[in-house]
């Protein structure tokens, strides 16, 4: 009876032993070179260093910056602070097609998650660093309205701003004299008799790019603010760790549909080919066919924006970068405009996506169902270079299959951010 | 005197250098037009070493990183030697880089810089393969009145 006993204790110890020790596979199965192709999405860096900006990792810059975000002084109004448009309960963008950012042709917000992992800036590239890019906006007519001698006077006139930017660069030189810093003004060589430009062309040399370099260092505040909405555990991320363990838990991240619609992304959809990576994003630019927007217009994307980022005094070659010519921030020195650039816009990146709609540079197409049927028929594709992306040709997905692909895309949202990153320092 | 993107004044280039250096841009080009190319068939995906299509030069590359990151710069050393002897190429001798994917009908979106380091090599800086998928190595190299190139296949997972 002892040893009968015994005896099924020692097997019943085993049996635990065996379930503590077996591993999991995933519904899906996935051959060696999609595992391969899988893991080469896993896990977001943390993000690159970006030499042009010295305190892009200075939390008391970070801190600053995000002061300014949420300013709505921001702007020529007085009521447009960034988060108008970038809106934290929006995962960082505003839920609308367009925002005419660039003054002519519909841009679609960028949200903001991840933004130093970028290499280029806006849909066309027209910016090389996320400092260079929380520019554009600020004086844009249809965005914040403003001029960055309004910003460089409200920042040296304000006692608790003034303290906070002294805190992160230094000293502020003395702006109060208005007949050497306009309230208004901003370089416009194309408007040679717009007031602003009149203004900025009456300074002094040297009192211009003492105002360049308040501006700049605004917007390398912001960008230092902006580097840490990061995504981080999204589920797809999980799954990944659980093909290589065996975890049980981890593989059920994905539900089999999605796990389905990650096979067809690294396979026969060739995503992976442009949304490659742990962003999701080559961070370059194809011709996908959709340049031609709804009002029978040609938005140019790419090869509109490389001369203005090659001419950009804030570029990353620029006498405002701190480090100029360093590392991979100092692409634009191996820019031109090529013909191929034309109708080119920026792969986006696909983490967080499914809280990001409406999709597109444009915002056209209002869901990810709506993005993955352009994909699967082509229908409405009009490439405009001639170097479009031939590869794209009808992938004929199922229904099924085109859901399968959507449940993998929503399984790239990650958790929420710290509600601190989300509203002004200290409310 | 030309002004650089820095806004330095560089010294003036001689105009024979500035054509035979456009002449091999615009040999590169025509040669990355999808269809047009070497007579000869690319060596073997991997190999560093190939002859020029007319038979002139040997030409040697070396990435750098090594193996050639995907979407990430990297930079190639370029030897181009006399096939006859293997001697270095002469000082007349021009260069340009470039790359395209042939079944995606586009190159790279950045243009590489070929700086001669001494004779028959060149330090090439700005190569950029953003895409996964099979690529195109297209080393032009001009002189003597003519323009010849060099291929090699890259496929990068």
């Amino acid at each position: 009876m002892r040893s009968a006993r015994m005896s099924a204790a020692a097997l019943g110890a085993y049996a635990v032993l065996l379930l503590a020790t077996a591993t999991s596979t995933a519904a899906v199965t996935f051959s060696e070179e999609e595992r391969a192709a899988i893991r080469q999405h896993a896990e977001l860096p943390s993000p690159p260093a970006d030499p042009s900006n010295a305190v892009a990792d200075v939390a008391a810059a970070a801190q600053f910056g995000q002061r300014l975000f949420f300013d709505p002084r921001l702007s020529l109004s007085g009521d447009v602070a960034c988060s108008r448009c970038h809106v934290p309960e929006r995962s960082w963008t505003n839920g609308e097609a367009s925002v005419d950012g660039g003054g002519v042709f519909p841009r679609n917000v960028p949200a903001l998650w991840n933004t130093a992992q970028n290499r280029w800036f806006f849909w066309d590239g027209r910016a090389d660093s996320a400092w260079a890019q929380a520019l554009g906006p600020l004086e844009n007519p249809t965005e914040h309205g403003g001029t960055r001698l309004q910003y460089v006077r409200l920042i040296g006139t304000d006692p608790a701003l003034r303290r906070e930017y002294e805190s992160v660069f230094g000293a502020m030189p003395d702006v109060s004299d208005a007949r050497r810093f306009p309230p208004a003004g901003r370089p416009i060589p194309t408007q040679p008799r717009h007031p602003h430009q009149v203004a900025w062309a009456a300074m002094a040399a040297s009192d211009r790019v003492t105002a360049n370099r308040i501006f700049a260092n605004l917007g390398k505040a912001i960008a230092a603010y902006v580097r840490r909405l990061v995504s981080r555990d999204a589920p797809f991320d999980a799954f990944v760790r659980g093909l290589a363990s065996g975890d049980a838990q981890d593989l059920a991240a994905l539900s089999e549909s999605a796990q389905r619609g990650l096979q067809i992304f690294v396979g026969r959809g060739q995503c992976r080919v442009c949304h490659t990576g742990p962003l999701f994003s080559d961070g370059e630019f194809h011709d996908v066919g959709l340049a031609l927007g709804r009002d029978k217009r040609i938005d140019p994307g790419r090869w509109a924006a490389t001369p203005i980022v090659i001419r950009d005094p804030f570029n990353a070659l620029g006498p405002y970068s701190d480090d100029p010519g360093r590392g991979e921030t100092a692409m634009v020195r191996y820019l031109e405009r090529v013909r191929h650039g034309i109708g080119q816009f920026k792969t986006p990146s696909l983490r967080q996506v499914a809280e990001t709609a409406p999709y597109m540079h444009d915002g056209r197409f209002a869901t990810l169902a709506e993005v993955v049927e352009f994909y699967s028929t082509r229908a409405g594709a009009h490439p405009i270079g001639q170097r479009a992306e031939t590869i794209l040709q009808p992938l004929h997905l199922t229904a099924r299959e085109r859901a399968d692909l959507v449940a993998f895309l929503e399984s790239l949202t990650g958790r929420p951010l710290d509600v601190e990153l989300t509203r002004p320092p200290g409310s | 005197m030309r002004r650089g993107r820095t806004g330095q004044h560089q010294p003036p280039m001689h105009p024979l250098t500035s054509m035979a250096i456009a002449a091999a841009a615009a040999a590169l080009t025509w040669a990355l037009v999808p269809g047009v190319g070497s007579a000869e068939p690319a060596p073997a995906a991997g190999a560093r070493s190939a002859t020029t299509d007319r038979g002139s030069y040997v030409v040697e590359i070396h990435p750098s990183p090594d193996p050639i990151p995907l979407n990430r710069l990297f930079e190639l050393t370029v030897s181009v030697r006399q096939a006859t002897d293997r001697s270095p190429s002469p000082a007349s001798v021009s260069l340009a880089v470039g790359a395209q994917m042939p079944a995606h009908n586009h190159g790279m979106n950045t243009r590489a810089v070929a700086t001669r380091t001494r004779d028959g090599e060149w330090s090439v800086k700005g190569m950029l393969l953003h895409m996964p998928g099979d690529w195109q190595l297209i080393v032009a190299v001009l002189g003597a009145g003519s323009v010849e190139q060099a291929s090699f296949d890259v496929r990068l997972n």
